[in-house]
């Protein structure tokens, strides 16, 4: 698979030749082993980020219902996501999807190209992250991609149809499929259990949301390893046609088990408290729609995304119980997010594949700079953390007392 | 430039039947599980059990390993 995209021979002779057949260091070879040095890093840090905007999508339910205290939560996620990344055999297919024309006619996917779509993707991945958005990482990766697409071969370069088909239309499609699936599972369950028993679904949550978290490693990780093993291609450093190498899915593995561990507290906060308020059979419900539809979506050949699937089947979920409330504004603001991801991860995409263009200089304004952003927007933050310890379940006695002194106040007046 | 409805669709009816058959299985389970009558606790036994064989199925279906043709 990982043939079919990579643009053939001539990349190979571009910088591979200068690269290891020459015998010495000439400025080209140090430029080239410098691209594919820095998109291997960007792209493991890439992995990072994914890891940590995607931890929501499974633990965000089972933290809010108390059903898994969120260090455990967490770490259960993370070693899934490490088990996950080295389980996949189909490994690292093609990361644009078919979305950037490549090869003969179209655009030669170089390391320099890859390293303009990294920086836009993580870049628009830790905008979101600040806002506390669930957004699509493979969105992110392929608007960035796209944008440096543009600039490097026009607009011609990428395939409108099947950014229609396989990404635009899909994004509208998910959250509406795991809503109505979201709520139907939470209709059954309001309607078959009666109050004192629902607090058994939380040992359910644990295997629906650990499923979740298995599924995501097996998927996620396998884009980072494509993209590095793109560039190891392009650069020379690897033969045509040859798959990721085993240090190649041990660091991503690691870079996303990593970023996973670390939480994207943000995030779960928005999916798991924002949007509405979790009961347990709510979480089992969210999370049984989430599991079916991601695994009947990879399976019967209709992709959809992993984290519009999960918002949607906690809006689902909400709207299903009787009683509960949708925040819709906040239902909106990641709407607004899925939105613009694309445009804007291609902005900054074509913009740094643009100053990329002026050679070992442009590079390094670029990393620079994006640094630079990164460093911000951790400094930004800061202003507001938001960790672990916010999302400790309150003690069941102290929920309970104020409740009832309420209701004798109410009596008596 | 054309969508692959039927194979939407089939995801649809795929999920619903999966996460309703699975969530009909975990709260039938919880509720016969409350109950004094002698044969209640054996029904909701094989009940959690079932929910047991659909979560194996899911793990089989996300590791590639376990179904190469697939």
């Amino acid at each position: 698979m990982l043939g079919a995209l990579v643009p053939g021979p001539r990349a190979g002779t571009t910088g591979g030749v200068s690269g290891k057949g020459a015998g010495r260091l000439d400025s080209r070879a140090v430029d080239v082993t410098l691209t594919v040095v820095l998109v291997i890093a960007l792209a493991l840090f890439f992995d990072f980020t994914n890891g940590f905007h995607d931890t929501a999508n499974a633990m965000a339910t089972p933290i809010a219902t108390g059903a898994l205290s969120p260090k455990v939560a967490v770490a259960i996620a993370a070693v899934l996501n490490l088990v996950g990344a080295f389980l996949s055999t189909t490994v690292a297919q093609t990361i644009s999807g078919g979305l950037i024309r490549e090869g003969d006619g179209g655009v030669q996917i170089t390391p320099l190209f890859i390293l303009a779509g990294l920086i836009g993707a993580i870049l628009w991945n830790l905008v979101t992250w600040l806002l506390g958005l669930p957004s699509s990482s493979s969105h992110a990766l392929f608007g960035g991609l796209i944008g440096a697409a543009i600039v490097g071969a026009g607009i011609g370069a990428v395939d409108g149809g099947v950014l229609v088909t396989k990404v635009l239309i899909p994004a509208v499609l998910a959250p509406f499929t795991a809503g109505l699936v979201s709520y139907i599972a939470t209709k059954i369950a309001f309607g078959v259990t009666r109050k004192r028993e629902r607090d058994g679904f939380k040992i359910g949550q644990i295997f629906t949301s650990s499923l979740v978290s298995l599924a995501h490693g097996t998927n996620d990780a396998q884009k980072t390893m494509g993209v590095i093993t793109l560039a190891l291609i392009a650069g020379g450093f690897q033969p045509v046609g040859s798959g990721p190498e085993l240090w190649v899915i041990g660091a991503c593995a690691v870079a996303i088990a990593a970023g996973t561990y670390s939480g994207g507290w943000r995030i779960i906060k928005t999916l798991g408290r924002d949007i509405t308020e979790i009961e347990p059979a709510q979480g089992f419900a969210a999370e049984a729609a989430t599991t079916a539809t991601i695994l009947a979506s990879t399976h019967l050949g209709f992709a959809l995304s992993t984290t519009q699937v999960a918002s949607g089947s906690v809006i689902g979920t909400g709207i299903g119980r009787k009683g509960a409330s949708v925040r819709w504004r906040t239902a909106g603001r990641i709407a607004l997010g899925w939105v613009v991801t694309i445009p804007v991860a291609g902005v900054i995409g074509a913009l740094a594949a643009f100053v990329a263009g002026f050679g070992l200089v442009g590079v390094v304004i670029d990393v620079a700079v994006g640094g630079a952003i990164v460093l911000v927007i951790f400094l930004l933050a800061r202003r507001n953390r938001i960790h672990a310890a916010q999302f400790a379940a309150p003690d069941p006695g102290v929920f309970v007392k104020p409740k009832r002194r309420k209701k004798k106040k109410a009596a008596t007046a | 430039m054309s969508i692959d409805w039927l194979a939407f669709v089939t995801v649809v009816v795929a999920a619903l039947v999966a996460a309703s058959a699975l969530m009909a299985l975990f709260a039938g389970g919880l509720r016969l599980g409350d109950g004094t009558e002698r044969w209640r606790r054996p029904v909701s036994v094989l009940m959690f059990g079932l929910c047991g064989v659909l979560v194996l199925a899911g793990i089989w279906l996300v590791v590639p390993v376990l179904h190469p043709g697939l």
